[in-house]
């Protein structure tokens, strides 16, 4: 059994990764604190059960039309966030917390409150000794892990995914090599927020979708980032893998409705003990041993 | 090749820059000094334009640049190498020279300048998969001069390249800035360390709470009392 939940755990984690490196990015390069964020991965949700009202299309499809759809629209949030960026943190808190509001009950008039899910497209599971696998999370898994790889390969092998990370560590310095940061700026928004819509259009092959679903996802993104190290996309990514198998964990033994406090109790673990995050620790000690040779 | 008239600019409502003129000659080193605070910074980041002018008028080869973008300026040849190198800590050394590599119209010739830029510094091809954070000072220095470089700068200005480097790297950074002007790169230095900065200058000014108070040939500011007594100690 506890095998079986682990599996289910790395299975939600590759979704949840997605998710948190989304949120990274964004707070990393563009240096927004959002607080909707969460919200943006329940749009993706409606955007997918949308496209399946409409079409038929289920999420193994639609996260296609997802992902650009997703990207259109935090290009849009971005003009109305983009005033606070530089200025005072409690305005960026204050306006994302606000729209994260106009977002649910835009989606509360829109779709009602009723919890909504998607039909399972498959009528059996995976089987292997007496591990069962849903086919719907596996092909959710496997399509967050391929976009988690091109995501990966674009910020590490390409001049706008190094111009990226190079705004996020000196953006002036970035400007005197002709980058121009506010483009920058509006596109690792959009992308972090089409990572976040994609992850909810999986997440639909496992959760339901309810207007205020935004809260826990907020949390959720925040509670890894954290975990991860402000700011750094690959402690996200590892952090994410924890959270989720912790979820599978904390369901099975516990109870689901204690998913929320558990994280709470991590974030609150992570501040007192490592507040520079679990996975952060490698490169600084590398940073400091040099510098200590110097 | 540049010729500014009577910038100003600041920062909030605090002028730090009053009705500064100056021309820099094809091909020549001309050397900016002046005490702490004076407003050196200011001004190469104005003419970079990371800070806008109020006033005054910004001329690169012979085209107005007063309110084009930085990235616009880089296209066009004028490069800084910012104070305190300002490297990308977590990128690595090889990350970093690709970064001054960025815009589309120098990434043709990525190649190339990083073979040269090798060449120079063979010191950074050693440490090229390191991070650029755990350099030296004086490596950190030589890596952010050679991010500039592969910009295909036509004016690199340099602001305090010797800043918080030992005497022997000072000397070596230096030759190094000749050298590149030897390669047909006007050069703008901005310096503290007045002595060195004047004496492989063609001009020289001195920059004096947000004026410029004096002008003239390197030789000529090196022999002159006021400036000898204010900067030199002598
Ligand atoms: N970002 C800023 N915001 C507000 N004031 C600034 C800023 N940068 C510089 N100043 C002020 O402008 C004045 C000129 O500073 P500047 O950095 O241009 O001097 P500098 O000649 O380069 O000095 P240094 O030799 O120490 O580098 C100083 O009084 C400084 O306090
Ligand atoms: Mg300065």
């Amino acid at each position: 059994m506890l095998l079986q939940l682990i599996i289910s755990g790395i299975l939600l984690g590759g979704v949840y990764a997605l998710t948190s490196m989304g949120l990274s990015l964004v707070f990393g390069v563009s240096k927004i604190i959002n607080f909707a964020h969460g919200d943006f991965v329940v749009i993706g949700m409606y955007s997918a059960l949308s496209i399946y009202y409409v079409t038929g299309l289920g999420p193994y499809i639609s996260w296609i039309l997802v992902i650009p759809i997703s990207f259109a629209i935090g290009w849009l949030a971005f003009q109305l966030i983009k005033k606070t960026i530089g200025g005072e943190e409690i305005n960026q808190i204050f306006i994302t917390i606000g729209l994260s509001m106009v977002i649910q009950n835009l989606l509360l008039m829109t779709f009602k409150s009723d919890y909504r899910t998607m039909k399972s497209s498959f009528s059996s599971s995976l089987e292997i000794g007496n591990i069962y696998i849903s086919y719907e999370s596996l092909l959710a898994f496997l399509i967050a892990v391929a976009v988690t790889i091109a995501f990966l390969w674009f910020l590490n092998r390409t001049d706008l995914g190094r111009a990226m990370r190079a705004v996020s560590q000196d953006k002036d310095a970035a400007s005197l090599m002709g980058v121009k940061v506010e483009l920058i700026n509006v596109l690792a928004f959009g992308l972090g927020i089409a990572m976040a819509g994609l992850a909810g259009g999986l997440l639909l092959t496992m959760y339901a979708a309810y207007p205020t679903a935004g809260g826990v996802y907020n949390l959720l993104a925040w509670v890894i980032v954290v975990l991860g190290g402000l700011g750094q996309v690959e402690g996200a990514l590892a952090a994410a893998f924890l959270i989720g198998i912790c979820e599978t964990l904390t369901g099975f033994y516990i109870g689901p409705d204690f998913r929320q406090v558990v994280y709470y109790l991590f974030f609150i673990a992570i501040l007192i003990i490592r507040p520079q995050g679990l996975f952060s620790g490698i490169r600084m000690h590398k940073k400091v041993k040099h510098e200590t040779t110097a | 090749m540049l010729k500014i008239r009577d910038i100003q600019s600041g920062y909030g409502e605090s002028k730090v820059l009053f009705d500064i003129s100056m021309t820099i000659p094809e091909g020549s080193i001309v050397s900016l000094v002046g005490s702490n605070a004076a407003g050196k910074t200011t001004l190469i980041n104005t003419i970079s334009g990371l800070n806008r002018a109020w006033a005054g008028s910004i001329e690169f080869m012979g085209e107005d640049i007063t309110l084009l973008s930085p990235a616009a300026r880089v296209e066009r040849g004028l490069v800084q190498t910012p104070e305190g190198r300002r490297l990308f800590p977590d990128l690595s050394v090889r990350e970093n020279l690709l970064m001054g590599s960025y815009l589309k119209s120098v990434r043709g010739s990525r190649e190339k300048n990083l073979k040269k830029a090798y060449e120079l510094f063979p010191r950074l091809y050693e440490r090229k998969d390191q991070q650029a954070g755990s350099l030296s000072g004086g490596e950190q220095q030589m890596c952010a001069i050679a991010r500039s470089l592969m910009s295909c700068p036509k004016l690199l200005i340099l602001d305090e390249p010797s800043l918080g480097l030992a005497p022997i790297l000072i000397s070596q950074v230096f030759e190094i800035i000749q050298d590149i002007q030897r390669e047909n790169v006007t050069i703008l230095l901005v310096e503290q360390n007045v002595q060195q900065a004047l004496s492989l200058a063609d001009k020289g000014y001195v920059l004096e709470s947000g004026h410029i108070t004096m002008e003239g040939t390197g030789e000529f500011l090196l022999h002159d009392d006021g400036l000898r007594r204010a900067y030199l100690g002598i």
